[in-house]
């Protein structure tokens, strides 16, 4: 039976993907009975959607200036 | 608004003969979205110009040699994370201890169990003030932590192609998302204690 600290590391890291059969029935196992590592793996979920929000657009003028120069760089001679 | 047809065989040969309305085209359509994906992976804004410019610069020069097999976004963007992982080539390792696995291993106790239940930080996650709370927490996460968990958890690259692109090994790259994910975990849950 696999400790919380590892199913931490396994989660966090990604390891359980290419785990085997067994490795990933033990932490399934771990999970069923686990309520703290059930609301860790939980919140692991939500950082990845927080993350994906985080990243708000980006500034008119940012993107203007990028723009205008990829403008010039084409008109320079191939 | 819906995306031109850029596999279009005809807006490639205009991308091909350098015309100018074409590129603006392609330029309105991709670049907002190469400074974000920079921006998300905590570039300043000076390097995500350069980074940008870079990939397009490279997409000018290459396109002669595209021949449409794949979509011009993914060869984009393909061009754009070599540029990335270039502008990181030395950096991008794991170092050996970064203090966050400390802080993981202070949570068990002996026999592995948590010391303290891990603290709500979903409603954190979800509330109002949470982009800044994010944004800000995203800032103490080392900067290879930090674009190997972009790459996984916002461009959704298969682990295996992010170890290409970043040349690290599947092991690097595990220990890079651990720290990242527990990094920001435990900065969210301290900033909840502070505000209770």
């Amino acid at each position: 039976m696999y400790r919380c600290s590892e199913i931490v590391r396994l989660i966090s890291s990604e390891e359980y993907l290419t785990a085997g059969l067994l490795k990933r029935l033990g932490i399934r196992l771990h999970l069923a009975a686990c309520r703290n590592c059930r609301r860790y793996a939980r919140q692991l979920r939500a950082l990845a959607a927080a993350l994906r929000e985080a990243a708000g657009p980006v500034p008119a003028a940012e993107i203007e200036t990028a723009k205008r120069l990829v403008l010039e760089r084409l008109a320079q001679k191939p | 608004m819906p995306e031109p047809n850029f596999s279009d065989a005809r807006f490639l040969r205009r991308l091909k003969e350098r015309d100018r309305v074409a590129w603006a085209e392609l330029a309105d359509a991709y670049l907002s979205q190469l400074l974000r994906a920079a921006r998300g992976m905590g570039f300043t804004i000076e390097d995500s110009q350069d980074l940008a410019q870079s990939a397009f610069a490279a997409l000018i020069e290459g396109i002669g040699r595209f021949e449409g097999r794949s979509h011009i976004r993914t060869f984009l963007f393909g061009i754009f994370y070599n540029k990335v992982s270039e502008h990181l080539r030395e950096k991008q390792r794991a170092e050996e201890n970064d203090p966050i696995d400390e802080v993981m291993e202070s949570k068990f106790d002996l026999q592995g169990k948590w010391r303290q239940p891990p603290l709500d930080i979903e409603k954190k996650i979800f509330s109002r003030e949470a982009r800044q709370m994010v944004e800000k927490c995203l800032e103490t996460v080392p900067r290879a932590q930090r674009i190997a968990f972009y790459l996984r958890a916002v461009s959704e690259m298969d682990t295996t192609e992010i170890c290409n692109k970043m040349q690290i090994t599947p092991t690097n790259l595990g220990v890079l998302l651990f720290r990242a994910r527990n990094y920001l975990r435990e900065c969210l849950e301290r900033m909840g204690l502070k505000r209770g």
